[in-house]
């Protein structure tokens, strides 16, 4: 077992350490060699003339947007769906679904055009709504299957008591969702923050870029220059890396929801 | 062509080793013992990288004097030294390597939740009956993870054909495009070369192959929801 995650683990090690040792160790001593002097140099880089900081900061910006504005919305579709009979709800829900799953590929040259008609291309809000859009089929689903589940009795009771649709929402539904909303916060999370294809599609200008394409365009403009680029992969994985840490139980709890039971 | 037979190369490859990959690590790993918690995490924890940030990681990786040279010529096997992301032989492994080496943690997530339906009471009455490890674990684990199985073969050809972005990240297709898979090659045609008509045609392919799994991971979910 050890040996096992030695070797998962090595990759990591390894660009942590190249992020840490200054350009003049790497080029003297050569990329493998063990670190002669440890320094911030590479971090400093990436961040300032690399635009990895603000790259970072229009990430987090899409991504907590992004995610509790999918959250807010599903959470809603989800409770029109599972609890009231719409007409043709199944096929709704599956509709939601399907278009979650296509490979997000084949939707670029149609978003991109829908994007530049909606007059938003090259904006953060082009990419959060882009974001939600694509992300609420998985959550509905999701929290319809939960939503489903929980007794009729409780809505009984709900209603007796004299509250409304939306009082129920509220005070009955939200706090029972809890558990899947968590789950459903820690994954949406990695995957917002994580993209990159929207990114591409849907943002030109090079300061409006999230954190991965950023990246891209740093190893393009920092060749050779091993420390920067591990740097900034480094500062690009911490967040999610984190998130994992903290919601770690969620975070698996999410990935096998809809997927096994 | 290079693209759809690279395409299917990935599918295999890709999905094959992480499989096989993931359910080993299972297996191992769902004894409780000490620092199985640690080994998890540490398996788990490339999962949650971007997969820019898992391709920036190889490429520091492959660089020619990087760590993966650095230990072929360690253990005596310096001829196998090569520039792993500009020989367009071997390019399109290397960054097979890097996705399946991010890919391993899900599947793992995924048999590891199977296993816990596996009753151990049948194992230990073919254990009984003198079956071999082996045995047991092709006739009656893998047998009663077969749910499971079905849902890892979906995921895991959906997000083949989705893989973009490590191949963007490594190699953007290249060298002289023996890197290329379908939605790369899409992408190269339609927004970098602005060829719209091609482009859209490519996805058509893509969505083709993809709509096929989709339905069928549908219907499995539908079956679910019905239960």
């Amino acid at each position: 077992m050890a040996p096992f995650a030695l070797l998962w683990v090595t990759p990591m090690l390894f660009v942590l350490l190249v992020a840490l040792r200054p350009f003049d160790d790497i080029v003297s001593r050569g990329l493998s060699a063990w670190p002669g002097a440890l320094s911030w140099e590479g971090f400093a880089t990436a961040l300032g003339a690399g635009g990895i900081a603000n790259a970072l900061w229009n990430s987090i910006v899409v991504t907590v947007v992004a995610v509790v504005l999918s959250l807010i919305l599903s959470s809603w579709a989800a409770y029109a769906l599972s609890r009231f009979a719409i007409p043709g709800r199944t096929a709704i829900l599956l509709i939601m679904l399907a278009g979650n799953l296509l490979p997000p590929q084949i939707l670029l040259i149609p978003v991109a055009k829908i994007v530049e008609g909606l007059g938003i291309y090259d904006s953060l809000w082009a990419l959060i709504i882009v974001q939600v859009g694509f992300g609420m089929g998985f959550y509905t689903f999701v929290l319809h299957g939960f939503m489903r589940s929980l007794p009729d009795e409780i809505f009984e009771a709900a209603r007796i008591d004299g509250a409304g649709a939306i009082r129920i929402y509220a005070q009955v539904v939200l706090p029972l969702a809890r558990p899947s909303l968590a789950a459903l916060t820690a994954l949406a999370t990695t995957w917002v923050f994580n993209d990159l294809i929207w990114a591409m599609t849907v943002l030109r200008t090079e300061s409006h870029f999230p954190i991965t394409a950023a990246l891209l365009n740093l190893q393009g403009g920092f060749v050779s220059q091993w420390n920067v680029v591990a740097a900034g992969s480094v500062i690009a994985a911490i967040p999610t890396a984190v998130v994992f840490f903290i919601f770690q139980k969620q975070f698996v709890s999410g990935l096998l929801v809809g997927s096994s039971k | 062509m290079t693209a759809l037979r690279n395409n299917i190369i990935w599918v295999i490859g890709f999905g094959g080793a992480s499989v096989s990959l993931g359910l080993f690590l299972a297996v191992l790993l769902n004894k409780p013992g000490r620092g199985i918690g640690l080994y998890r995490a540490a398996v788990y924890l490339p999962m949650v990288f971007s997969l820019a940030v898992t391709g920036l990681f190889w490429r520091v990786l492959y660089s020619p004097d990087g760590l993966v040279n650095f230990s072929l010529s360690a253990i005596g096997l310096g001829g196998l030294e090569r520039q792993w992301l500009a020989d367009p032989e071997v390019a399109l492994y290397a960054v097979l390597i890097a996705a399946v080496w991010r890919q391993v943690g899900y599947i793992m997530v995924l048999y590891l939740a199977g296993l816990k339906g596996v009753d151990p009471s049948l194992e230990e009455a073919a254990a009984v009956d003198g079956a071999g490890r082996w045995q047991r674990f092709t006739r009656i684990v893998l047998p009663q993870m077969k749910g499971v199985s079905a849902v890892v073969f979906a995921v895991t050809v959906i997000d083949s054909l989705r893989t973009f972005d490590i191949v963007w990240a490594m190699t953007r297709g290249g060298p002289y495009n023996s890197t290329h898979l379908l939605s790369t090659y899409m992408f190269e045609q339609g927004f970098s070369l602005v060829n719209l008509g091609y482009g859209s045609a490519i996805a058509v392919v893509i969505f083709a192959l993809a709509i096929v799994f989709i339905i069928t991971y549908l219907v499995r979910s539908l079956r679910e929801e019905d239960q």
